[in-house]
């Protein structure tokens, strides 16, 4: 029965496919011009094109690593500077406009700085840090206020020291804020790291060949490239969704 | 080592709840707090063990006293189970010994079967004595309890209250504790004072001279208390 059930979601899952790609043809015909809205089989091509060759993966792996160091620095620095903001007052107001400013900021304004700043190769790392920084620290801060103060009361009656408190206590309590923001900022991440690239052209990046792919009026490769990003963002998605899942099991 | 409250002022903005509130405590007698709700009780429990800071005044004490403290709510860690919960309070003791002393707690609260359990799974009661077994495992110098039997039926409450008492012949904690209930307080206190307020006042001072151990097998020698108990509310 739950067979059934799940395979009749897939049916339904692959008929809204589909359509998709069915109304993609139909504008592709409408517009009649390969270079603003390309055939699906030229940009399946290209995506095939792709995948054969080794130095897709080498691609593939280089914007991965960016990705994942930038957002590795944010949850570092997001989290320890989070929780102490979360817990003082004064530190939170001092970092509170930082934070702001930094949202307010057009993310192409960080990334002509950065580029003045890094190598070519660091710019994406330092623009996702930057971009993700912000969620991480709010969801963290928002969680160490949410604590209930009664459970902080009763580990000080009992002189539990400071960091047991904030092992046992505020960082179990935060992990389903830290969690929803470490999803949204996977998300972001993604996004700004390949804008980064696009503009540093780092020798192996997905953004430089997005790149390239515009200046040769590439169109299907550009596509195919785009459609890589968006693959890729849901794999990390729906793992750390799998990830979140299996720790809360355990919580 | 006897404990004294001297001139404790403590206002919640125009509310007087304690006001020039004197008391000396023997330590070797269990002391009830006894009078209706919002008088002042918790508040004077919260200064006493250093949650709330007084306004004015001071408790006198010896120094690092070490509490265990039984609030009004469980305060349980939701995301620890009952071992974890009442281990957390050991973290400085070495394993062998913090196995020993939950379980042990445990099962004075009659709760061994649950120790694998979150407290999610457990009903108001349970919570209840996981956090009363937490207090049991510190052996604080202080045992404070804040309505410890709230909420429990009349069976497991005086196997709690027998508990209790037993703990307190063993480890002779200093020990104090806030109830509604006049049977409660009969159990198991030597000192009742009979509060009102706010500003919290003692009414009265009733010593209670019947052994602990008559209590359960000739209530009748209680009668007079309860009467007179029964007769101030």
């Amino acid at each position: 029965m739950l067979f059934i059930m799940r395979s009749r979601r897939w049916i339904k899952k692959l008929v809204i496919g589909l359509l998709w790609l069915a109304l993609w043809h139909i504008t592709y015909k409408l517009v009649d011009r390969a270079l603003y809205v390309p055939s699906i089989t030229s940009v399946m091509k290209a995506l095939l094109g792709l995948i054969i060759d080794v130095r897709f993966w080498q691609i593939i792996a280089a914007s991965v690593y960016r990705v994942l160091a930038g957002l590795f620095l944010s949850l570092v620095f997001g989290v320890s500077i989070g929780v102490l903001c979360g817990l003082n007052g004064l530190l939170f107001d001092f970092i509170n406009p930082f934070v702001k400013a930094i949202r307010a900021t057009p993310v192409i304004s960080f990334i002509i700085i950065a580029l003045i700043w890094f190598k070519s190769t660091n710019v994406p790392i330092f623009i996702s840090f930057l971009m993700c920084f912000p969620i991480i620290w709010t969801n963290v801060v928002s969680g160490i206020r949410n604590i209930d103060v009664k459970l902080i009361e009763m580990a000080k009656v009992y002189q539990l020291k400071r960091s047991l408190i904030i092992r046992k206590i505020y960082l179990p309590h935060i992990k389903p804020f830290f969690t929803a923001g470490v999803i949204m900022a996977l998300g972001l991440g993604w996004k700004v790291s390949v804008a980064a690239e696009v503009l540093s052209h780092p020798q192996y990046a997905i953004g430089s060949n997005l790149h390239s792919a515009k200046a040769y009026l590439d169109t299907p490769l550009l596509f195919a490239w785009t459609i890589v990003v968006i693959l890729l963002s849901f794999i990390f998605e729906s793992f750390f969704a799998l990830w979140a899942k299996e720790s809360r099991k355990t919580l | 080592m006897n404990l004294s409250i001297k001139n404790i002022h403590k206002s919640y903005g125009e509310l007087k709840v304690l006001e020039d509130f004197n008391l000396e405590l023997d330590k070797s007698r269990i002391h009830c707090f006894f009078g209706p709700s919002g008088c002042g009780k918790t508040t004077l429990m919260h200064v006493m063990a250093g949650i709330l800071k007084p306004d004015s005044g001071q408790i006198i004490m010896s120094s690092d006293v070490r509490f265990s403290y039984i609030f009004q709510e469980e305060r349980l860690l939701p995301w620890m189970t009952v071992k974890e919960n009442v281990a957390l309070v050991l973290q400085e003791k070495a394993p062998a010994y913090v196995e020993r002393k939950v379980l042990e707690s445990l099962s004075l609260v009659e709760l061994s079967d649950f120790s694998q359990y979150y407290p999610s799974a457990l009903s108001g009661g349970m919570r209840q004595r996981v956090s009363i077994a937490r207090a049991f495992a510190y052996e604080g110098d202080v045992l404070a309890m804040d309505e410890p039997f709230k909420g429990l039926h009349l069976k497991l409450k005086q196997n709690l209250m027998d508990a209790i008492y037993k703990y307190w012949v063993l480890h002779k904690p200093f020990t104090y504790f806030i109830t509604h209930d006049i049977d409660d307080a009969l159990y198991i206190a030597d000192d009742i004072y009979i509060l009102d307020g706010p500003p919290m006042k003692i009414i009265e001072k009733i010593n209670i001279e019947v052994p602990h151990e008559l209590r359960k097998t000739n209530p009748e020698l209680l009668m007079d208390y309860k009467m007179r108990l029964s007769g101030i509310r």
